[in-house]
């Protein structure tokens, strides 16, 4: 991952958007997703990605469901009742980071508004 | 390049020699690398199968699934002891604390018709791993559902080995300290409330283990 300790943070709510968006999303595809949509700037690492997945499935903002794909057992993830309203908190959150950091990084651009 | 089925079951098989013995890791694991080896091959079909399996294990890094598999196993146990003691915690609430106070203050109560008090807490606690032990053996028998073992359900035991402990600790103390405890009825009414904290950690464990394992077989389509 570039520049991984500034992504860290936002790793969960990075999974928590894209399933959002996609509605149920493999292990894989959540990486491939990533790297298309950053054109390859970020790279989720297997070791970061499936503790980061257990551990919102775990919370209970992520449900499992298991299908038979090309042979092989696929475990799909995707947002639970709960998870989906935790999305909206966190997405506005890392917003609100976003807005703060721009403000910090280039307060003049935040001056011209 | 779509790997045959053979192919799969090799892969699948190379995974569970490297100790990972439960199915949910299995699953997840055999497809996130038989994709990844596909893709590896759909851009050099001149690869080996033994290269693009060298090139997609690589990206999991050194011990990989073994790391993969020691978080998997801290995350669940912190979660399931922080669910275990957020319903403990409704018990101290009103009305549901009435229930606790009530069968603390009988226990200690009853020991007043004992000659040994002491005697009347090693009874309790004795009554405590009476009761275990069908929840233990209900753990015993859902270990494995249709032959295929689970991180989660096994993390549940953890809750008798602490009552084991909590029994162990309060029989050593008994011992150790007889005459104390005899003379000292707030000794008593203090291991007739462990006691009740016991039954506690017993319920809720049996609750989360019923729970874990419908949950289990929902999510992978069990009987």
């Amino acid at each position: 991952m570039k520049n991984s300790q500034l992504y860290k943070g936002s790793l969960n709510t990075i999974i928590m958007k894209l399933l959002e968006e996609n509605g149920k999303m493999y292990g894989y595809e959540i990486t491939q997703k990533v790297k298309i949509i950053t054109h390859g700037e970020l790279n989720i690492t297997e070791g970061a990605l499936y503790p980061a997945l257990h551990k919102l499935e775990a919370e209970g903002i992520l449900d499992v469901e298991i299908a038979k794909v090309d042979n092989r057992m696929r475990k799909y993830y995707k947002l639970t009742e709960s998870g989906q309203k935790e999305t909206v908190n966190r997405l506005a959150e890392l917003e609100d980071f976003i807005r703060n950091m721009q403000s910090l990084v280039n307060p003049k651009s935040n001056l011209e508004f | 390049m779509k790997l045959t089925t053979q192919q799969i079951e090799y892969v699948e098989n190379y995974i569970i020699s490297k100790d990972i013995k439960w199915y949910e890791l299995q699953v997840e694991l055999t497809d996130h690398m038989v994709t990844s080896m596909e893709e590896f091959w759909e851009k050099d079909p001149e690869l080996t199968f033994h290269q693009v399996k060298y090139y997609a294990e690589d990206k999991f890094g050194r011990n990989g699934f073994k790391v993969i598999e020691e978080e998997r196993t801290q995350i669940l146990r912190k979660e399931f002891r922080r669910a275990q003691l957020k319903m403990i915690a409704e018990y101290f609430k009103f009305p549901k604390i009435i229930l606790g106070i009530l069968l603390g203050f009988l226990a200690f109560k009853a020991s007043f018709y004992f000659d040994e008090p002491v005697k009347f807490v090693a009874i309790l606690f004795g009554l405590l791993a009476v009761l275990i032990i069908p929840a233990f053996y209900s753990f015993y028998i859902n270990r494995k559902i249709n032959g295929k073992r689970f991180l989660e359900l096994n993390i549940n035991h953890g809750t008798f080995t602490g009552i084991f402990g909590l029994m162990y600790w309060v029989m050593y103390f008994l011992n150790s300290f007889k005459e104390s405890v005899q003379s000292h009825p707030i000794l008593i009414l203090a291991l007739c409330c462990l006691w009740v904290v016991g039954i506690l950690f017993l319920i809720t464990g049996i609750h989360l283990q019923k729970k874990t394992i419908e949950n289990v077989k929902r999510q992978y389509q069990l009987t």
